[in-house]
């Protein structure tokens, strides 16, 4: 016990020590961190260490996730913390590897977001404003499919792609990369994995990424694709029971867990409750009891959903020095709730809206 | 009667609390667990301005976890006014000069104090510029010009 005394007794007050810096750097957001790049080598080495990158992380996944808007054009916007009832706004910035594929891009796992740019695959961070080019895959101009996965434990993140050709869309041959340590994309040699037709966004959760795919002799069952990030191996669910309808489904995050919407006549919610024994439970919202004009709304917007069971509808076309409208839709207390963006920008000009994301977490990869 | 005990501040000031004001610092939770708090505690770092305001931050917190605890029963609009009060008793409790907040700092970090190691690390770095951040935390610029001016560079966006 005197070691903790002395402890209390020896530290010099005039100076910084290291735990403290990391105690007050891990408070602040992405941009303060890189304006503080400047402050000294020390500092710029503690903020972009592997230790500190991850602890960042640990801490922005405890806050409240942004939303994250891919701009048509090649602009990106971000809202960090949206308040409702009240005014957020930002400025949308050009990214430089812009490409008009990003229309099609998943929403962002731990605030990346991967997308191709001709033949390469690039994995963006909107935060740092920063990306890197991953190494050419030799596609055979077959068409692919690309997942970006998390894996917590290793803290590293990987990227599937799934090379189409086979019959009916099917996938052919699978590789996958771990971003920032593998310069080649490994094959995937695995034979066992049922043959299938993905669609649909992907999703990465505790590790697991999953995809919606199409099964059987005549690829009209409908499965999900399960990828264990870590481990690499694939494997697939049964999808909930009413998984019938084709393409109108979406895999979300809901309170953690797995689950499937569908926007029909009803909002129907099926939350995977039981990995391991398969088991979906269904819920269903009546779309005009909730509010009678969501229907009107998601008719005109895009439509994303929050892990808290919100869906958010978000404008197609946000307007310049206007405030523009995202309503929030909660399920579970059929109440609605309005957030308001303003976008600065010089002139007159708004912006087409190609993908939101409401999962943004501030990431400071590859700074 | 509660039980007491007793802080030393570096100028050699005793400062009696009571131990569960003393337990708002994990350091000292450590200390009365492990039963070696007697005959005072030698703080040789902190003076006693800093320590005169770190127990009545700690006093303050107390009081309103105590105050919480008593309504639990009726969570109402008053419950979410004492959060708001306590909210502005903490912005109110860090104005205070830069080497003050400085040392309050300093003094949760190594009590081990998260609220209040929060409150002054968000208050501290609040708009401040890279030199000012130099200037408090005594940091040598150990980039040459032209070195720093890359660094600003490579991220003139976050000057903006």
């Amino acid at each position: 016990m005197e070691t903790q005394r002395m402890k209390l007794i020896n530290i010099k007050s005039d100076s910084l020590p290291l735990d403290l810096i990391i105690e007050i750097l891990k408070r602040l957001t992405v941009k303060t961190l890189i304006r503080f790049l400047s402050v000294s080598k020390l500092w710029a080495s503690t903020i972009r260490s592997r230790d500190f990158m991850k602890l960042f992380l640990n801490v922005s996944l405890t806050r409240q996730k942004g939303l994250l808007f891919l701009l048509r054009h090649g602009y990106c916007g971000l809202v960090p913390s949206p308040k409702t009832h009240e005014t957020s706004s930002f400025t949308a910035f050009r990214v430089s590897c812009y490409s008009p594929q990003w229309s099609t891009v998943s929403p962002s796992v731990h605030g990346l977001i991967c997308y191709a740019q001709a033949t390469r695959l690039v994995i963006y961070n909107p935060c740092t404003r920063r990306s890197i080019t991953l190494p050419e895959i030799d596609t055979w101009r077959r068409p692919i499919r690309y997942y970006l996965g998390y894996d917590p434990l290793e803290n590293g993140y990987k990227v599937l792609c799934a090379m189409l050709g086979g019959t009916h869309d099917s996938v052919k041959e699978f590789r996958v990369l771990t971003v920032g340590t593998e310069n080649s994309w490994k094959m995937i040699t695995e034979n066992n994995i049922t043959p299938h037709a993905p669609f649909g966004h992907a999703l990465c959760i505790s590790g697991v990424l999953f995809y919606q795919a199409f099964t059987g002799t005549k690829m009209n069952d409908l499965v999900i694709m399960c990828f264990d990030v870590r481990s690499e191996k694939l494997y697939h669910i049964k999808g909930p029971s009413v998984f019938l309808r084709r393409l109108c489904s979406k895999v979300i995050s809901y309170e953690g867990k797995l689950a499937v919407v569908f926007y029909e006549n009803n909002f129907r919610l099926c939350v995977l409750e039981d990995a391991a024994k398969e088991e979906w439970s269904t819920k269903t919202f009546v779309l005009s009891k909730i509010v009678p004009a969501i229907k009107w709304y998601i008719s005109k917007s895009w439509v994303t959903e929050t892990d808290t069971g919100e869906a958010i509808t978000v404008p197609q076309f946000l307007h310049a020095s206007v405030f523009n409208d995202l309503v929030y839709f909660d399920m579970k207390t059929s109440s609605k709730k309005t957030v308001y963006i303003r976008v600065n920008t010089e002139g007159n000009k708004g912006y087409y809206v190609e993908s939101v994301s409401s999962n943004l977490v501030e990431n400071l990869m590859f700074l | 009667m509660s039980k007491k005990i007793i802080f030393e501040s570096s100028e050699g000031e005793s400062f009696e609390v009571d131990e569960a004001v003393a337990l708002e610092c994990q350091t000292i939770k450590n200390m009365i667990e492990d039963d070696c708090t007697d005959g005072g505690i030698p703080l040789a770092n902190v003076n006693s301005a800093t320590l005169t305001k770190v127990i009545d931050y700690c006093k303050k917190h107390v009081e309103a976890a105590a105050a919480a605890e008593a309504n639990a029963g009726d969570k109402d609009i008053y419950g979410a006014n004492k959060d708001i009060e306590l909210k502005t008793w903490d912005e109110e409790f860090v104005k205070v000069d830069q080497p003050l907040l400085f040392d309050l700092m300093l003094a949760a970090n190594f009590l081990i104090i998260p609220g209040l190691l929060d409150l002054t690390c968000k208050t501290m770095m609040r708009g401040k510029t890279v030199l000012q951040i130099r200037e408090i935390f005594h940091i040598k610029k150990d980039y040459t010009d032209a070195e720093e001016a890359e660094v600003r560079k490579e991220n003139a966006w976050a000057f903006e």
